[in-house]
C-alpha cells in the first residue's frame, strides 16, 4: 500500500465504509467462485469475460484473471471480425485499468500481449497514447518499457529515438527517466569501449555542453549531474594484462579490468611452449585479479629463454628480459598518459562550476562536478583543490560523509601510485610504498598493490578495511600502526610476511593474534607495543612455543 | 542545506521500537478472513504470508504462527505444472514459487512439496537469451531471474539451469548510473538493484558490479529526512530502506549513509496505535513495508532485538546458515 494516508472517520462513516466493505468481499467471493467453476468446466463465455472485466476494473492486478481472459481468447472460434473488435475491447478494458492503476505490471502486460494478436497493430496509436502517459507522469517506468516494447516492434530507427530524447530533455531538464533513455540511445548509436569517454569524442563534448546547460538551469535538481557523471568518471572496459613478474620458482600476474562472466583463460609460454601452471588467486575467488604460481620444480629454461609470452583471454602479451629484476616482465603503462591538461573544453567547464560554487556554496554538485574535471584534467596539478572541495563536500552533505571518506581514500591511492610509476625505470618494478599518515579509509584497486614488498600503512583508518590487504601477497614488511584497529579476524593471511608492525591499534584478543602466528609461517617479527593484548600475551606465548624465531617488539 | 524538492518533515517526536504491537499487528492480520483488505490481497497471498512470516521469525515469534496451516496451505497452491501459486486456484508463478520455498526454508518443511517438480517449472521459464518469464504467459523482468536463481539455490539445484546466460541477461539491464532496471533498456530502481545485486551475489559474480559508481547512486537515495527513495526526484518510502540497504550491504558499503537518520526515518512510520509500519509517517500500515521496516533496522543496528538479517535471501541469516549457503559479499 503505497502513499495511502490513514484517516481518522467517525462511528458513523465507519459504519457505511464496513457496510459497503461488506458486500464488496460477498460480490468478490461469489464473482471468483464463479469465474474460478467456469475455468473448470471449460466454459468461455462471454459471462466469464464480463465477470473478470468488472473485477479487473475494481483490481487490476489479480494477475490470474488476464491469464484467463486470454485463455478465453485462445479457446474459442471466432471469425475474424469478432477477433478484431475483442481486441479493441481489451485494449480499451486495458486503457481504462491503466487510468486507475497506472503501474499495474498484469495489466502492461495484457496489452503487450493484445498487440501482439493483431494482425495489423496500430504502433503510432500507442506511441501517441504513451505521449499521453508521460505527460501525466513522466516517470512511469512501466510507461517507459512499453514504449521501449512498441519502439522494437514498429522498427523505429535510433535517429528517431535520439530527436525524441533531445525534445524530451529541452522539454524538462529535470526528468531522469529522459537521461536515462538518453545514455542508452547514445551508448546504441556511438558507444566505445574506451576507458576515459563512454561515446566518441564529437557526440561527448555535444553531451558535456548540454549537461551544463541543463545543471546551470537547475542547480538543484539532481538527475542531470548523474548524467553529467557518467560522462566524467571512468567506465570499466575489458580484461587485459597489466603486470606480470616471472621467476624460476614463482609468476605473479596481475589482470585489470577483470569484468568477464567465466573466469579468465590464463597460461604462460615460454619459447613458444605452454608452461605447466597452476594459477593461486587472491583474493581467493574465481574472478580475482592477482594470481600467483609457486613453481616446485624451478623452470630452468627461464634463464637461457629467448621469448616469454602470457596469453590473456585471446591476447598475447609479450614480456621482456629485466636485469634490473633479474625476471621477465611486464608493464602496462597506460594509465600514466592520460591527463587532458589543455583541453580546453575541460578547462572552461572547470571555469564556470568554480563559478556556481562561488554562487552558491551550499550546492554539493557543482563541487563534485569541479572534483571529477579537476581529476581529469589533472589530478597532480589540482591535488590541493580536490582535497579541499571533499572536505567542504562532508560538511554540506554530512549524510553521505564517510562516502566522501573513501572517495577522498582512492582519489590519495590513486595519486601515490602514479607518482610511484611515474618515477620506475620502464624495466624495473618499485616495491616500496609508503601511504603513511593519509587518513586513509579504504585500499581502493587493491591488485595494484600486488607486487610491492614493503608497505607502509601507518596511521590511517584502515580498521574496517583489511580484507583488502588480501593482494599484499608479495609483501614481506607491512606496518598497520595506528590505524585503530580492534580485531584481526578479516586480516588476510600474506605468505611473505616477515616484518609486521600493529603498534598502537586496540587489539585486544589473544586467540586472533595467535591465529595470525600461526597463519604466517614466515613471520620474523611482530610488534605491538601499546595494544591493550600485550598485557595477556607474552605468557600464553611461551606457553604455546608456536615459533621459536619470534621475538615481540614490547 | 540544498533544497529537495520530494521529501518530506519528520514529526519531531520519534517513537521507540514497538516490536510488541508489530508482533500483534501481523498475527491478527490473517485471522479474520472475510475483512476487506485481505479479500483484495488475495491474489498475493504467499507473499504477504512470507512477509509476515519472515517478520515475525526475525521478532523471535515464529513459534506463535500456525505451521500446519501454513504447510498445508502451500502444498495447496502446488499446481500439475510444479509452480506454487499466489492462493488456491489462482495460477503458479515464480513471485510466488519462490515465496512458498522461503517459508518453507524457515519451517524446514521442504519435504511437503514436490521439490523435483518445482526445479523442473524454474528451468522451464528460462529463456533463450538466459531470462525468465514469470510464468507461461511470457512477461520478462529481472524480478523473476532473481526469484528463479534465489529459490533454485534455496534447493541446491543451481545446476538445472544455465546460470552463466542468466548472468549475461541481468547485465544487460545494466545501465549508465551502475544501477539495473526491470529488463534491457529499463530506467535503474533500488528494487531491481536489489534483484540483481541478490542475483550476482547467488552465484559469485559481484565483480561485474561497478561497485564505487553504484553504491553512489544507491547512497544517494538518502533524502534530508534521512528515509531513502528508489528513484532519484522520487518521495521516500520505508519499503527501500530494504532494497537500498540490502544492496548497500552486499557491496560492501552500507557506511556509506547516515544510519542514525535513517533509524529515526523508519521508527517515525510505525503506527503507535495498530502497529505495523507504512511507506511514510502517517500511512496506512501493511506487512510489506512492515517486514521492511523491520529488516532495515536489522541490518542497520544490532542493538535492536531483532534477528540478523541475510542481505541476499531477505531471510534471517540463521536459515541461511543452516542451510549451508554463502551468498558472496564485497566486504569479505
Amino acid at each position: 500500500m503505497h502513499g495511502r494516508v490513514k484517516v481518522r472517520t467517525t462511528a458513523e462513516q465507519e459504519e457505511i465504509k464496513k457496510r459497503e466493505r461488506a458486500a464488496k468481499v460477498v460480490q468478490y467471493k461469489a464473482d471468483i467462485a464463479t469465474v474460478f467453476q467456469k475455468r473448470k468446466d471449460k466454459i468461455w463465455d462471454d459471462e466469464l469475460l464480463l465477470i473478470t472485466k468488472r473485477m479487473l476494473l475494481s483490481n487490476s492486478d489479480i494477475y490470474t484473471l488476464w491469464n484467463i481472459r486470454r485463455e478465453v481468447f485462445q479457446n474459442n472460434k471466432w471469425t475474424d471480425e469478432e477477433y478484431k473488435q475483442l481486441l479493441e475491447n481489451e485494449m480499451s478494458l486495458t486503457e481504462n485499468c491503466l487510468k486507475d492503476n497506472p503501474k499495474s505490471y498484469s495489466v502492461w502486460h495484457q496489452r503487450c500481449w493484445v498487440m501482439e494478436q493483431m494482425s495489423e497493430p496500430d504502433w503510432k496509436r500507442e506511441l501517441s497514447l504513451c505521449a499521453k502517459c508521460l505527460n501525466i507522469d513522466e516517470r512511469n517506468f512501466h510507461c517507459w518499457d512499453y514504449r521501449e516494447f512498441i519502439v522494437q516492434k514498429a522498427g523505429i530507427s535510433n535517429e528517431e529515438e535520439f530527436e525524441f530524447s533531445t525534445t524530451k530533455i529541452l522539454n524538462n531538464f529535470s526528468n531522469y527517466s529522459s537521461w536515462h533513455y538518453r545514455s542508452r540511445i547514445l551508448y546504441k548509436m556511438f558507444g566505445t569501449t574506451l576507458e576515459e569517454i563512454p561515446i566518441i569524442d564529437e557526440k561527448y563534448r555535444e553531451e558535456l555542453d548540454l549537461v551544463m546547460n541543463a545543471t546551470f538551469t537547475d542547480p538543484n535538481d539532481t538527475s542531470a549531474w548523474f548524467y553529467q557523471r557518467w560522462l566524467l568518471d571512468k567506465c570499466m572496459t575489458t580484461c587485459r594484462l597489466w603486470r606480470a613478474i616471472i621467476k624460476k620458482d614463482i609468476a605473479y600476474v596481475i589482470i585489470d579490468n577483470n569484468i568477464l562472466i567465466e573466469p579468465v583463460s590464463l597460461s604462460l609460454y615460454i619459447n613458444s611452449e605452454v608452461v605447466d601452471v597452476q594459477w593461486q588467486l587472491y583474493p581467493d575467488e574465481k574472478f580475482a585479479k592477482l594470481q600467483i604460481a609457486r613453481f616446485v620444480k624451478p623452470l630452468e629454461n627461464l634463464d637461457h629463454a629467448k621469448e616469454v609470452f602470457i596469453k590473456l583471454q585471446e591476447t598475447t602479451y609479450k614480456l621482456s628480459y629485466s636485469e634490473i629484476e633479474s625476471a621477465w616482465i611486464y608493464k602496462d603503462n597506460s594509465s600514466l598518459h592520460r591527463q587532458n591538461s589543455n583541453d580546453e573544453q575541460l578547462n572552461e567547464q572547470l571555469k564556470s562550476y568554480n563559478q556556481l560554487s562561488k554562487m552558491e556554496p551550499n550546492n554539493k554538485w557543482a563541487l563534485l562536478t569541479g572534483i571529477l574535471l579537476m581529476k581529469k584534467i589533472d589530478l597532480k596539478k589540482f591535488y590541493t583543490d580536490i582535497l579541499n572541495n571533499l572536505m567542504l563536500l562532508s560538511k554540506i552533505d554530512s549524510l553521505r560523509k564517510n562516502y566522501y571518506k573513501d572517495l577522498r581514500s582512492k582519489l590519495l591511492v590513486e595519486y601515490n601510485l602514479l607518482e610511484i610509476w611515474k618515477k620506475e625505470n620502464d624495466m624495473e618494478i618499485q616495491i616500496r610504498i609508503d601511504l603513511s599518515g593519509l587518513d586513509l579509509t579504504k585500499l581502493h584497486n587493491n591488485h595494484y598493490f600486488g607486487l610491492f614488498e614493503i608497505v607502509n600503512l601507518d596511521a590511517n583508518q584502515l580498521e574496517n578495511s583489511l580484507h583488502q590487504l588480501s593482494t599484499l601477497q608479495r609483501c614481506t614488511r607491512l606496518s598497520l600502526s595506528s590505524n585503530g584497529i580492534t580485531s584481526l579476524k578479516n586480516f588476510p593471511t600474506l605468505h611473505n610476511l616477515e616484518f609486521f608492525s600493529l603498534r598502537n591499534n586496540k587489539l585486544t584478543n589473544s586467540e586472533e593474534i595467535l591465529n595470525l602466528i600461526k597463519r604466517h609461517k614466515n613471520l620474523k617479527n611482530l610488534d605491538l607495543t601499546d595494544n591493550p593484548v600485550c598485557e595477556k600475551l607474552e605468557p600464553q606465548i611461551l606457553n604455546v612455543h608456536l615459533i621459536t624465531n619470534l621475538s615481540l617488539e614490547s | 542545506m540544498t533544497t529537495v524538492k520530494h521529501d518530506i518533515e519528520l514529526p519531531s517526536n520519534i517513537p521507540e521500537l514497538l516490536l510488541e504491537k508489530h508482533a500483534n499487528y501481523l498475527i491478527s492480520y490473517g485471522t479474520n478472513k472475510d475483512e476487506y483488505n485481505y479479500s483484495q490481497t488475495e491474489h498475493m497471498r504467499m507473499s504477504g504470508m512470507y512477509w509476515g512470516l519472515t517478520a515475525l521469525d526475525l521478532m523471535g515469534k515464529l513459534e506463535q504462527t500456525n505451521k500446519e496451516e501454513v504447510l498445508e496451505f502451500i502444498k495447496q497452491c502446488q499446481s500439475d505444472s510444479g509452480g506454487i501459486s499466489a492462493s488456491m486456484q489462482h495460477d503458479p508463478h515464480l513471485l510466488y514459487t519462490l515465496s512458498a520455498i522461503q517459508i518453507l526454508c524457515m519451517y524446514d518443511a521442504l519435504n511437503v512439496i514436490n521439490v523435483d517438480k518445482i526445479v523442473n517449472y524454474v528451468k522451464e521459464r528460462q529463456q533463450a537469451d538466459g531470462s525468465f518469464a514469470g510464468d507461461q504467459w511470457g512477461e520478462v523482468d529481472v524480478r523473476f531471474s532473481f526469484c528463479a536463481v534465489a529459490t533454485l539455490s534455496l534447493l541446491n539445484r543451481l545446476d538445472a539451469i544455465d546460470v552463466e546466460k542468466a548472468v549475461q541477461f541481468v547485465l544487460k539491464c545494466m545501465n549508465f548510473d551502475g544501477g539495473f532496471g526491470s529488463k534491457p533498456g529499463s530506467e535503474s530502481h533500488a528494487g531491481l538493484i536489489y534483484c540483481c545485486t541478490g542475483l550476482l551475489s547467488i552465484t559469485g559474480h559481484l565483480h561485474l558490479i561497478d561497485a564505487d559508481r553504484l553504491g553512489w547512486w544507491l547512497c544517494e537515495r538518502q533524502l534530508p529526512s534521512g528515509g531513502l527513495n528508489g528513484r532519484p526526484e522520487k518521495l521516500p518510502d520505508v519499503c527501500y530502506s530494504w532494497w537500498v540497504l540490502s544492496a548497500l550491504t552486499i557491496l560492501g558499503r552500507l557506511h556509506w549513509i547516515d544510519k542514525k537518520a535513517l533509524i529515526d526515518y523508519i521508527l517515525t512510520c510505525q503506527d503507535v496505535e495498530s502497529g505495523g509500519f507504512s511507506d511514510r509517517p502517517g500511512d496506512m500500515v501493511d506487512p510489506f513495508h512492515t517486514l521492511f521496516g523491520l529488516t532495515a533496522l536489522s541490518l542497520l543496528d544490532k542493538n535492536f532485538s531483532l534477528k540478523p538479517i541475510n542481505p541476499t535471501y531477505c531471510m534471517p541469516e540463521y536459515i541461511i546458515d543452516r542451510l549451508g549457503l554463502k551468498p558472496s559479499r564485497l566486504d569479505a
